[in-house]
Order: structure tokens, then sequence, then C-alpha cells
């Protein structure tokens, strides 16, 4: 049955005039993808709002932490961008925000990045009950030598290097190959909720 | 390449992109009026995640979910796996306190995911939550885990949390039993933030494109298990016996990777004969 609901019916036209771009750029693309993007920033336009009145203005106001002084001064400082004789001022609370979040990843990122890895790799058994885990398991090995390889630059990489590290890089292409695959995967996930939204939930079909 | 050599094979590499979308359309279409109801494989990711779920988790265990959706990717990227097992936390009479990193996703979460699990006798405060959204990303990740009183004044309702019972049985990352992010990002800043620094269980649900970033992760035991996109929301519905959006899907995803796995192959092998053919 074809649903009544105009919201649905709002929402079917503007995909498919996003779809129109598949033919050829337009009008109703341009204005769907818009539509999407004012959409987008209205909502964490005011959800930052909300976020600053209930973190910063209230406890400042009503409860008196005077300490938020700081943080609001910080933030109103990156505004001097806009201001090109100031805009140098706006360095001053950017490079705070970039040394915190940097001081904050680098506590776990040793462990969790680097650490961990090396010691998953030389844990692999290289024999396991299955075949075709035995097999996985030489592949990685393998695989990981040949990649550190490639990145070795203390010695032009010929011969027994430049072997390997021709082999480190047919699998790094092998890797970007295989995350991209994964990625289409998701975009044609993507466009099968829009066909759905469109034949079940609209026309009833399926 | 000259044109006399040119091939009916050759040929489908210079015809108009727009044919095949139109084939991808139809593939896509055709198996949602007529299921053809392709078989399924649960992967080990998803498996573990289940397992873990279903032999760790005890009644009242706290569950921190760091939402990291987008409206996009939500209808089937995150709605197979998100329903299936926050529907499954449910059911296991876990505490669930869902806190978010992006601005759409305690939208989703209030619109979307919570209206369609069966809550049973939850009650809203007590037994779930919807704290908000929090900007700062990895060091309101860490913020958090430190002092939750120090991110969180109030939920996502406007309701102060000391009103709401379930948030004083929290204070930092050790009061939770397992954490979860639901991303299309890498999966580092929980990682680092949790598991690294207090050495908590996580786990992850993300999009299918993040596949060879997790693994690693994954491999390496530092993660309990992933669910991938829309194929692990499907696989996820499988171990729980509950069928939803994610296995009425995989038929037409199935049918539109068997017709890229096909381009991909004729576009490689075109790609040696076009080589052949110009050294000639």
């Amino acid at each position: 049955m074809i649903s009544r609901d105009i919201g649905l019916w709002i929402q079917a036209l503007l995909i498919l005039m996003y779809f129109s771009q598949l033919y050829k750029d337009n009008l109703l693309y341009r204005f769907s993808e818009y539509t999407l993007i004012g959409i987008a920033v209205g909502h964490g336009v005011l959800l930052a709002y909300q976020n600053v009145v209930s973190m910063v203005y209230i406890p400042l106001t009503v409860r008196g932490e005077y300490m938020l002084l700081i943080p609001i001064i910080l933030g109103l400082l990156i505004w001097t961008r806009f201001i090109p004789k100031y805009s140098w001022i706006s360095r001053i609370p950017m490079s705070l925000i970039m040394g915190l979040s940097t001081a904050i990843a680098v506590r776990g990122a040793i462990k969790t990045q680097i650490y961990e890895q090396i010691i998953a790799t030389i844990r692999l058994a290289v024999i396991e009950p299955s075949t075709l885990g035995t097999f996985n398991n030489i592949i990685i090995i393998i695989t990981t030598i040949c990649t550190l390889s490639y990145f070795l630059f203390l010695r032009e990489q010929k011969g027994s290097l430049g072997i390997s590290a021709n082999i480190g890089r047919l699998t790094m292409m092998a890797m970007y190959g295989n995350t991209f695959a994964w990625f289409y995967m998701s975009r044609v996930a993507s466009l099968l909720a829009q066909m759905q939204l469109i034949l079940i939930q609209l026309l009833g079909l399926g | 390449m000259s044109n006399n050599k040119e091939n009916w094979l050759l040929r489908l590499v210079h015809l108009d992109h727009r044919y095949y979308y139109l084939v991808l359309i139809i593939l896509l279409v055709a198996p949602i009026i007529r299921p053809i109801g392709l078989p399924i494989l649960v992967s080990d990711p998803t498996r573990d995640f289940y397992n873990y779920v279903n032999n760790n988790i005890q009644e009242n265990d706290k569950i921190l979910i760091w939402g990291g959706m987008s409206v996009g990717f939500w209808p089937t990227e995150y709605k197979p796996g998100v329903i299936a097992a926050v529907q499954h936390f449910f059911d296991k009479g876990a505490k669930i306190y869902w806190i978010s990193g992006t601005t759409e996703d305690p939208v989703i979460y209030d619109q979307y995911v919570i209206p369609e699990i069966e809550k049973g006798s939850a009650d809203y405060g007590i037994n779930y939550v919807n704290l908000g959204y929090y900007s700062g990303g990895e060091m309101a990740m860490s913020a958090f885990a430190k002092d939750i009183s120090s991110v969180v004044e109030q939920d996502y309702y406007g309701t102060p949390i000391d009103q709401l019972p379930m948030m004083g049985e929290v204070s930092d990352a050790n009061d939770f039993e397992f954490i979860i992010h639901i991303t299309g990002s890498p999966p580092e800043w929980l990682l680092r933030q949790y598991n690294s620094a207090y050495g908590k269980d996580c786990g992850f649900i993300s999009i299918s494109g993040m596949m060879g970033i997790y693994l690693p992760y994954y491999a390496s035991e530092q993660m309990i298990g992933f669910i991938n996109g829309l194929r692990g929301g499907a696989e996820y519905e499988t171990l729980t016996g509950n069928p939803g959006i994610g296995l009425a899907s995989t038929d037409t995803v199935s049918t539109g990777h068997i017709f890229f796995s096909v381009l991909i192959l004729l576009t490689n092998v075109l790609y040696f004969i076009d080589r052949r053919i110009n050294k000639q």
C-alpha cells in the first residue's frame, strides 16, 4: 500500500533529486544537497549552543564557577582569526587545543598502536590446527617483515632488500584495495537504504 | 589504442558510466521485490562480540556506549547492528549509559533506537540513559573516563544527573564492565582512553569501510570484537535469532557486490589486454 506519510514523500523526493546527479549536475540536485547541509549545520549549532549554556553559562552565572572564565576567554580568542590585524592571537588557544589533544593521545598511542601490535605479531603461532590458519599466519609474518623493509632506507633497495621491499609495496597495495572494497560495500548499503525507503516504505512493494 | 583493434570487450571500458549505475540499481531493486535467500556466514569479530555479551554480561552490569552515528549511515550501516546489540543488552538486563560524540547521535538514539527496542520492565534513568552530545572527541572521552561528573551535568532532556538513579552508581571508567564505540572512524580513541589506560573490555559497531582498519586491533586482542556495518548487523541478528533489517537486506547487497566483483575482474583483464595491444 502506498504511504500517506507526507514526511516520507518529502524524504523520497529529496532522495530522487539527489540521485538526479547521476544523470548530470542540475538545480534539483543542488537544492537537495544544500538542504541537507543546512539542516546538519543548523542542528549542530543548536547542540553546541545548548552545550555552552549547560556547561558554561549556568555553572558560571548560577554556581559562580569563575574558573570557567579562562576557557571562555580562550574560546573567544579563536574568533580573532576573522580580524586580520589580530588573527595571530587565535593561534594561542589553537595551540593549547593541539597540545592537549596530542598529550592525551600519546598516553595510550604507544601501547595501543605500537607495542600491542608488535607483541601480537611476535606471539603469532606459525603452526595452527588448521592448514588454512597456518598458511594465513605464514603470510602475515612474511608480509609484516616485507612491509617493514619497504621503510628501511639505510641502504639502497636492491637485491634481497629490493625483493622484500617490493613484496611490502604489493602488500600495502592489496591492503588499500581491500579498504576501498569495504568502503564501496558501505556505500552500496547506503544506496540500498534509499531504495528500501522508496520501494518498501513509500510504495509498499517487497 | 587504435580503433580497429577495439573489440566488444574493450568497448565496455568506454561505456557511459550511467549504464553501470542503471544496472546496479536494477540489481539492488530486484531482490527487494523478490528476495533470493542467499546464505550468510557469521564472521569471527561478530561471533566474539556476541559470545562476550552472552557469557560475560550479567544483570545490572553497566555498559557504556559512546555513540558516534551519523544520519547518512544510520538506515543500513548502523541500524541492524545497533538494534540487534542494544536489544541483546536489554535482554541480558544490563544498564546502558549512552553518551554521544556526534551531534546527530543523541537524536538517533532517542528517536530511532529506543522506540525499536523491547525494553520489558526497564525504565529510563534506572536501566538506560541518554546523556546527550559532548564535543571534544578524544579529550571528552578521556575526561569522562577520569571523572564522569566533570563532563556530564545533565542528560539529553535537561534532567540533572543527580536526579537519575543509575548515574549515582558510576563515577569513572572503572565502574563499567563493557565499553562500546559506535563509529565510522578508526578505533584508536576508545582503545587509547579505555583499553590502554583502564584495561577495560572494548567492542565496536562500525561501518563496513572500517573492516581493514579494525582487524589488526582485533587480531592483537585489544578489542573483544566488532559488528561491521550491514553485514555484521545481519550476522548478529542470525546469532540472536531475531531477523531484522540486516538479514532482509543481505540479498540486495550480495547481488550488488557480485556485480562489482565481475566489473573489477573484467576491468583488470581489459587493462592487461589493452596494455598488450599497446605494446604490439
